[in-house]
């Protein structure tokens, strides 16, 4: 069994409005997604914004309460665990958010921080528990001393790291960390996606990493899934990317990126028109308005995720036909 | 005096170019220069201290030239734009004496409030980077384009409306009639952008410059950002001035390129050269600490720059960038190095540049 198993999680977020403020509609966060993530694998979560990637984060790790659809974690169902009953669980997982400005509390000093959360969690008897510390921030590559300091004396790089560091306090096993180096510059990136590398080696960490930056997730990631208003479209190993994206919004994606080299140059890419909102998708396939290659078929009836190779799924009709027609003719 | 500017290529002179030693910038410019930036210097006034945020910058835009702008937070590249715009506030803002924006043979700097709302909006225009603070949330988006009109032209009411449609449909905006009378929230976050861009081109100006204009939208629409701002430049011969953190939307739109580090231009460069062979180890840098598409993970590291910028109270005397420098020198924490022309049309501040044409000479 793997490590996580999401299965048809929705997550609506209701819109309230009118007389008695009844709730006249749903936000479509996150539309029936299922994925499987095996231990010590860095699943990349990529999307634009509005796509769900957070919310899809925040509800495998319990942050909002599921609408329907079941998380599995190392062979516990999750969802509708009683408060009591996940603190166990929590223990063993983190979330890591974008802002590491607001995700600080700025009348607290790093050390008050972390040794908040080794309490709380009892990690290590009350006499370790400043060696712990100093160990922790060791593990961050931050200075020992500055466990004094509060969190508006640190540069953002810092504070990023702070955070971190009281991620994997409680020893975690998964963590989940959303856009955590979008705030920051280039160099201070390259410094932290370092240290992420080092740190999950270090503790066999699984990885759930979102972010909206294409680079970031295939330098960083083993495998990623990318999503659109809501639903999972296709899910792939990082391994040649732009020789395996199938899903038409995917390969919109990874063409609407900007050169990395400007003898690459050519025309850009335009995928046209704007995601449509999510409290009102189509009632097909999610893409089916800004899809160059729709057939009606797409505009009615919604894709399933189909298997089209090894470690590789997509929700597309005109993918899965391509791959039965293939599989038929004994193609693959 | 050896004159250095550094432009697109066919217009310059072979003669003038400077191959050895340091260079002065001189303060006429020439028939195709647009915009002209010399000595700047800007400081703000800061709890009784006067801190210098932006040093020395001089350089050219040439007509119809894309420019970039290229450094991380806080190296000065927004207070460069705005100095250019005097968008500053007056009140906490010196520039240096020596300081000139020189545009159609006037120092803006020099410019009383009244002349800059001449120029700003009709020969130099802005956009910014979140379009939502840039529009004004309780006028409708027609009546906002037409503001422009009625300042900078003499056009009447009837011709207004017209130009105001036909720039909501020259930014590619469908039904320019029904968003006339929309506001700004009924709009999309590109759409937005797309407003900002039209206010910018109302009067056709000889310089769009545009500060992170696609930092806050998601890459599908950034293309048809960029896509359009492209456009608008071959069309009508706008140079662009484009300051982004983005080094891949550098390769994507620009010509040549400035690098900003602690205030100070550390290299210009056509766009090519720069990334095939930067001449500042800032530069280089910088290039590669960006993840590259089809450099998998493969237990390879990316390169980083260790240490932070220096903060702007305790700017080292030398080189800026000595601190964090894997080549620095003894040399490096005795003199600041000047912006020096280095190869073809390329100027790098370092005694020890990295690129190619600077080789030869390190032997030597």
């Amino acid at each position: 069994m793997s490590f996580l198993q999401v299965k048809h999680l929705v997550k609506h977020f209701p819109v309230r409005g009118g007389m008695f403020n009844r709730v006249v509609a749903a936000v479509q966060a996150v539309n029936d997604v299922s994925f499987e993530l095996e231990k010590g694998v860095t699943l990349g979560v990529i999307g634009e914004s509005g796509c769900g990637k957070s919310t899809l984060g925040k509800t495998i790790i319990g942050l909002h309460p599921a609408t329907s659809g079941t998380v599995t974690f190392d062979g516990t169902e999750m969802t509708g665990l009683s408060h009591r009953d996940m603190m166990p669980l929590r223990r063993r997982m983190q979330f890591v958010f974008q802002d590491p400005y607001s995700s600080l509390n700025p009348r607290m000093t790093a050390g008050q921080m972390l040794k908040e959360v080794i309490r709380f969690h009892d990690i290590v008897p009350p006499g370790e528990r400043s060696k712990f510390i100093d160990e922790l921030l060791e593990t961050v590559q931050l200075r020992r001393e500055v466990r004094n300091r509060y969190p508006h004396e640190f540069s953002g790089g810092q504070r990023q790291r702070l955070n971190l560091a009281r991620a994997l306090a409680v020893k975690p096993e998964f963590i989940i960390a959303d856009e955590p180096v979008s705030a920051l510059d280039v160099s201070v990136q390259a410094q932290v996606l370092n240290l992420l590398m080092d740190l999950r080696e270090q503790f066999g960490l699984t990885l759930i990493f979102i972010s909206h930056d294409l680079k970031v997730i295939e330098h960083f990631c083993d495998e990623m899934i990318v999503m659109y208003l809501g639903q999972l479209v296709e899910k792939m190993s990082c391994s040649d990317i732009h020789l395996n994206a199938t899903h038409p919004y995917t390969q919109a994606l990874l063409r609407s990126n900007p050169v990395n080299d400007p003898r690459d140059r050519s025309e850009l890419y335009i995928l046209e028109g704007e995601v449509p909102s999510p409290r009102n998708p189509p009632a097909g396939c999610p893409f089916v308005t800004r899809c160059e290659v729709a057939a009606d078929r797409c505009e009615s009836d919604r894709p399933q995720l189909v298997q089209i190779g090894d470690q590789h799924q997509a929700a597309c009709w005109l993918v899965g036909e391509q791959f039965a027609v293939a599989a038929e003719k004994g193609l693959r | 005096m050896i004159r250095v500017t550094w432009g697109k290529g066919k217009s310059m002179p072979e003669s003038s170019q400077s191959t050895s030693g340091q260079s002065e910038l001189a303060a006429s410019p020439t028939a195709d220069v647009a915009l002209s930036v010399r000595r700047l210097s800007t400081s703000f006034l800061s709890e009784g201290r006067m801190v210098n945020a932006v040093n020395n910058v001089s350089f050219d835009v040439f007509k119809g030239e894309a420019l970039g702008i290229v450094g991380e937070s806080g190296c000065g590249k927004s207070v460069t734009a705005r100095s250019i715009m005097r968008l500053l506030p007056d009140h906490v803002t010196r520039y240096g004496s020596e300081s000139r924006v020189e545009f159609n043979g006037g120092n803006l700097l020099d410019y009383t409030e009244r002349q800059m709302r001449d120029i700003r909006g009709d020969q130099i225009a802005m956009i910014f980077q979140e379009p939502m603070t840039a529009l004004n949330p309780v006028f409708t988006i027609g009546s906002q384009l037409n503001e422009a009109l009625v300042y900078h032209t003499t056009l009447n009411r009837i011709q207004r409306k017209a130009r105001v449609l036909e720039l909501i449909d020259l930014v590619e905006i469908s039904n320019p009639d029904r968003r006339y009378g929309e506001y700004p929230h009924q709009l999309s976050g590109g759409m937005r952008q797309r407003i900002v861009i039209a206010m910018a081109l109302a009067c056709e100006p000889d310089i769009l410059i545009a500060d992170e204009p696609t930092t806050a939208l998601d890459v599908t629409i950034q293309s048809q950002i960029l896509r359009l701002m492209n456009d608008l430049r071959r069309k009508s011969g706008t140079a662009i001035l484009l300051i982004t953190h983005d080094l891949g939307v550098i390769a994507q739109m620009c010509d040549r390129v400035l690098v900003m580090y602690a205030g100070q231009i550390v290299e210009i460069s056509p766009v090519d050269e720069l990334f095939h062979d930067a001449a500042h180890p800032y530069t280089k840098a910088l290039l590669e600490s960006i993840p590259h598409s089809g450099m998998r993970h493969d237990g390879q590291r990316l390169t980083t720059i260790p240490g932070l910028v220096p903060g702007l109270h305790d700017m080292p005397i030398a080189c800026r960038f000595a601190d964090r420098c894997t080549l620095r020198q003894s040399m490096c924490d005795a003199f600041p190095p000047s912006l020096k022309a280095s190869g073809h049309r390329r100027q790098v501040r370092c005694h020890f540049p990295v690129h190619s044409a600077a080789r030869p000479l390190e032997k030597g």
